[in-house]
């Protein structure tokens, strides 16, 4: 296995946003679901999600409040506003186009 | 709980629940407590530095929705604010143009007083240090402050005083001709010492100010600096104006500089071009021995007080210094009492003429009109806030609350008033050409009257109104009387709203009477002030001045100029009569002289010594001066050799010959050493001799015109009459200009105009009290009929009812009038309380007026009383269209 690649702090962002996308989550099962999707391909601390959150929430690209987790636990559960959903639909598509085209001239031919 | 206690136990919360989760999914992995404690620990990252950067991020969060939040909700309010002007378009124009009105009147006068009393003289540096010096003097009982100071005084202040870093001085804006021939026009000039714009400071726009070594005596170079607007009007802003040459006085200066915008050196009037005193040849005031005599006073000084020197100090340092120069003199002065500095700020000055206190007084008469303004505003918007009351108390039982309901309704005022003061700008606009321009001319006035001062002013006035217009009604609408207000349906009776209605409208008419009364007392004033009969008939004569000995014109040349352009000047279209004088009653030149009779020892010296006029023939019939006995000049008292004869007034008639006739009698004038004796063939009736407001009566003395008699001929005017003086002051002009080639400029005036000065304050006064008591009555007007209108719309189903009682429908007009008159009377005579109250304040403006004038407030209450009448009747029709069916059947 290689080692886990450092985070950029935009891309940290928008991988937020995917993954509330699918649903309302809470932190923990934020860092889950990325490092489900990553195979711990990513390096992230966990503190440097929530930073990455509270700054979503100041743009409000996500909303958050209190509720209960399935074992009764109290948590903090974020989810998508549409202006977020609008940022993460145009930012992944220029995040794709970034990436093939950089992996266009990067690829071996 | 604070927020910031708040957000730090949320932000706890979610980390210790975050860990919690951690610890649980790596025990379930097979870890121990204490290892996933410590992995757990291990991915969150240092923690204590972790959770304050979080706390951090979590705060700025907060702000940031905060912001976001208010934002949002008054993007809102003002959308619904927004949303209800557009659905009562007429309201809103309505309330803009009430606030155009009393928000545009209120800013064209703080830009008067601003630039009147507010602000330093542009382009002064550091204008708190600069101060003028003046001197305390008492003259025969009475004490009085003079700026004045001659050339040795100036020096004496400037050499021997230790407070200032520099004192120049400069002498008053004078008018000179500026090239010659059909060309010439008039400029202002003023002369100052080498260090006047070194003590001031302006940046000049082009080339260099005077400078120390242009002024050197006893003859300076002949350098000018000139005026920003000269250069833009006269020379296209042509940047190369530098160096080349201005003809002043037959005199040629070449132009070294070129003075920013607006800088008028230390006073208040338009300047054009500025000489060294040195070189100011042939401009001086005084003869040869100008640097030397002690005997004339003719400029002021500035003066730049060392840093951290007190002006009372430095005052006493000026006192010693010219109470030494006029030991040195040989003239100790006794009735110099103190020095002075007062500074350049112009409120500080040591009195405010009397334009400036009438600005004053109408800036505070424009916050009456913003007043009424507002109180009408908040009549309409209060009207129209009952009328929504249904609405507001649903949103209310829907769980609005009763702040946002208000600042709704706040915002809906706001934006009326933001409407209104764009509206206002146009009025500063006009306000401002008619103060400014037509009103108080002689004062240097910025080009554009929106400045950025006037521009905040307006902004700031807007806001207020607009809020304090929408307040009360926010207040009495929102009031949480819900159940009634659904259960009685619009029709409710309102007792307290209405009481507020009524109370504003009261003041209003009160203002209403404040305001006219002004108007009436300044419009008596200057009535009575044109009224006074002058002895001349001013109102048809125009005035010529031509300043000969500039060109070098004098003696019989200048007496042949003037014969050739009276013969020429006779024969223009509208010309009734044309004659020449010197030194004509309300011309610019008086002159004094001492008299003496044969056969008395000593003629009695009276308070208004005589003063001598040179005029020429046709002189009483030209100006309307009627001969009471004798007989006027003649051509052949003119001609030489004739026998020296003389015209008195009745003044001094009656002085001189107490109980005896005077024609006949034999009088000399000593003023050139003895003059013969001439005899007395006439007696005039007396005229005023430069203003309206005169002291006494003087003794004149009216003697042939001509060389024999007279110094020169540098104080003759040709004076011509006309039915309209205004219209042929161009045609006099030109052919003053053009009787022989190379003159200078003619100054040709309505003569009405010597009692502009004098007459302004009135004029300013009865013209914008006029205009600002003709907003406060229609603005009044407007409210009272709102009001009214608006009760009877309330009452219709009472009203209808009394019909069906019985009530005829003259019982239901006369009923409805009753109620606006009495509202009307009411703030009626608390106004005439206020306007016999504020008398003494305007007493002292006025002219043979007293302030509590009754016939004056007698027409104002019936001007009111009517104006009620009428914005009541349109009402009272509506109320006896009363439907006694619809009554009975809506309930």
């Amino acid at each position: 296995m290689t080692d886990p690649l450092p985070i950029m702090r935009g891309t940290l962002e928008l991988l937020v946003l995917r993954a509330l996308a699918w649903r309302a989550m809470h932190g923990f099962e934020i860092v889950t679901w990325l490092g489900e999707r990553a195979s711990g391909g990513l390096e992230l601390l966990d503190s440097a999600l929530y930073q990455a959150l509270y700054r979503l929430e100041g743009k409000r690209f996500i909303r958050a409040r209190w509720g209960t987790t399935d074992n009764k636990r109290r948590a903090r559960y974020y989810e998508l506003t549409s202006i977020g959903r609008a940022h993460l639909k145009a930012q992944s598509a220029q995040w794709m186009r970034y990436a093939s085209t950089i992996t266009a001239i990067l690829a071996p031919s | 709980m604070t927020d910031r206690d708040r957000i730090q136990r949320d932000t706890d919360d979610e980390i210790r629940a975050h860990l919690a989760h951690r610890v649980e999914s790596l025990m379930a992995h097979g870890m121990t407590r204490a290892d996933a404690e410590a992995e757990a620990m291990r991915r969150f990252g240092p923690f204590d530095t972790a959770r304050a950067e979080l706390l951090v991020a979590a705060r700025q969060r907060d702000r940031v929705l905060t912001i976001l939040d208010r934002w949002e909700a008054l993007r809102h309010d003002a959308g619904y604010a927004l949303r209800q002007i557009r659905r009562a378009p007429g309201l809103a124009i309505t309330v803009a143009v009430t606030f155009a009105l009393g928000v545009g009147a209120n800013a064209t006068m703080f830009g008067v007083v601003d630039q009147m009393l507010l602000r330093p003289p542009a382009h002064v540096s550091e204008p708190e240090r600069v101060v003028r010096p003046a001197t305390r003097q008492s003259f025969r009982g009475e004490e009085y402050v003079s700026s004045a100071f001659g050339y040795p005084g100036y020096l004496a202040v400037r050499d021997n005083s230790r407070s200032f870093t520099s004192v120049a001085m400069h002498t008053y804006p004078t008018p000179v001709s500026l090239s010659v021939g059909a060309e010439a026009r008039s400029v202002q000039y003023v002369l100052v010492s080498g260090n006047f714009f070194h003590t001031l400071g302006p940046r000049m726009e082009l080339g260099r100010p005077i400078l120390p070594e242009d002024d050197v005596p006893p003859l300076g170079s002949n350098v000018v600096v000139i005026s920003h607007g000269l250069w833009r009007r006269h020379m296209g802003s042509d940047p190369n104006v530098l160096g080349s040459r201005l003809i002043l006085a037959s005199r040629p200066y070449t132009i070294v500089g070129v003075a920013p915008q607006g800088f008028i050196g230390a006073g208040r009037r338009p300047i054009d071009v500025w000489l060294p005193v040195t070189a100011g040849e042939g401009l001086r005031f005084g003869g040869a021995d100008w640097m030397t005599t002690h005997n004339s006073v003719w400029m002021s000084l500035v003066a730049r007080l060392k840093p951290g020197v007190t002006p009372a100090a430095a005052g006493q340092d000026v006192l010693s210094a010219m109470r030494a120069y006029r030991e040195r003199a040989g003239k100790p002065d006794t009735s110099m009492k103190a020095a002075i500095l007062s500074s350049m700020l112009p409120r500080a000055q040591p009195t405010l003429s009397a334009q400036s206190k009438v600005a004053l007084l109408l800036g505070g008469v424009s916050v009456l009109v913003l007043l009424i303004a507002c109180a009408n505003v908040a009549n309409l918007l209060l009207a129209r806030a009952l009328r929504r009351r249904r609405e507001l108390a649903v949103r209310l039982a829907l769980g609005i609350s009763r702040v946002r309901l208000v600042r709704q309704l706040l915002m809906e005022g706001l934006a009326l008033g933001l409407a209104g003061g764009v509206a206002a700008l146009i009025v500063v606009r006009g306000g401002s050409a008619l103060v400014q321009r037509a009103l108080l001319s002689q004062f240097s006035w910025a080009d554009s009257p929106l400045d950025g001062r006037v521009l905040a002013y307006t902004l700031v006035a807007s806001v207020v109104v607009g809020l304090l217009s929408a307040i009360v009604p926010a207040l009495q609408a929102s009031a949480p009387d819900l159940s009634r207000t659904l259960k009685e349906g619009s029709r409710g009776s309102g007792v307290s709203h209405s009481r507020t209605r009524v109370a504003l409208l009261v003041v209003q008419a009160a203002l209403s009477v404040v305001l006219l009364t002004g108007t009436g007392l300044f419009t008596q004033s200057l009535r009575k002030v044109t009224d006074v009969h002058l002895g001349i008939e001013l109102d048809e004569l125009a005035i010529g001045r031509i300043d000969l000995r500039s060109v070098g014109i004098e003696g019989s040349v200048a007496e042949d100029y003037f014969q050739r352009a009276l013969e020429q000047v006779r024969r223009l279209p509208g010309i009734q009569g044309a004659t020449v004088a010197e030194a004509a009653p309300f011309s610019d030149w008086q002159m004094g002289t001492g008299i003496a009779i044969p056969g008395r020892d000593s003629v009695p010296t009276f308070e208004n010594g005589p003063n001598k006029h040179g005029v020429g023939d046709g002189y009483f019939a030209t100006v309307g001066t009627r001969i009471l006995r004798g007989r006027p000049i003649v051509q052949s008292d003119i001609v030489s050799g004739a026998e020296p004869v003389i015209v008195i007034n009745e003044q001094a008639a009656r002085l001189l010959w107490p109980g005896e006739e005077a024609v006949g009698k034999c009088l000399r004038t000593t003023e050139l050493g003895v003059q013969p004796c001439a005899r007395v063939v006439g007696v005039a009736e007396d005229t005023h001799s430069s203003s309206v407001v005169e002291k006494g009566t003087r003794m004149q003395l009216y003697q042939p015109i001509g060389l024999k008699t007279n110094s020169g001929v540098r104080a003759y005017s040709l004076i011509v009459r006309t039915d309209d003086p205004a219209t042929v002051i161009e045609p006099v002009r030109r052919l003053m200009q053009t009787v022989v080639s190379g003159l200078p400029y003619a100054d040709v005036r309505p003569m009405l105009r010597m009692l502009d000065d004098e007459l302004r304050s009135w004029r300013l006064g009865a013209t914008m009290f006029g205009v600002f008591g003709a907003i406060a009555l229609v603005l009044s007007a407007l409210g009272l009929y709102s009001v009214i209108a608006y009760s009877v719309a309330q009452r219709m189903h009472e009203l209808g009812v009394r019909v069906a009682l019985g009530a005829r429908s003259r019982d239901l007009a006369r009923l409805v009038l009753r109620q606006g008159l009495l509202l009307s009377a009411i703030g009626i005579a608390i106004g005439v309380a206020l306007a016999l109250a504020g008398g003494k304040w305007v007493g002292p403006l006025l002219y043979e007026v007293s302030p509590r004038d009754p016939m004056i407030i007698g027409v104002v209450v019936t001007i009111l009383l009517a104006v009620a009448t009428v914005a009541s009747l349109v009402p009272a029709r509506r109320a006896t269209r009363a439907d006694p069916l619809q009554a009975l059947h809506s309930d």
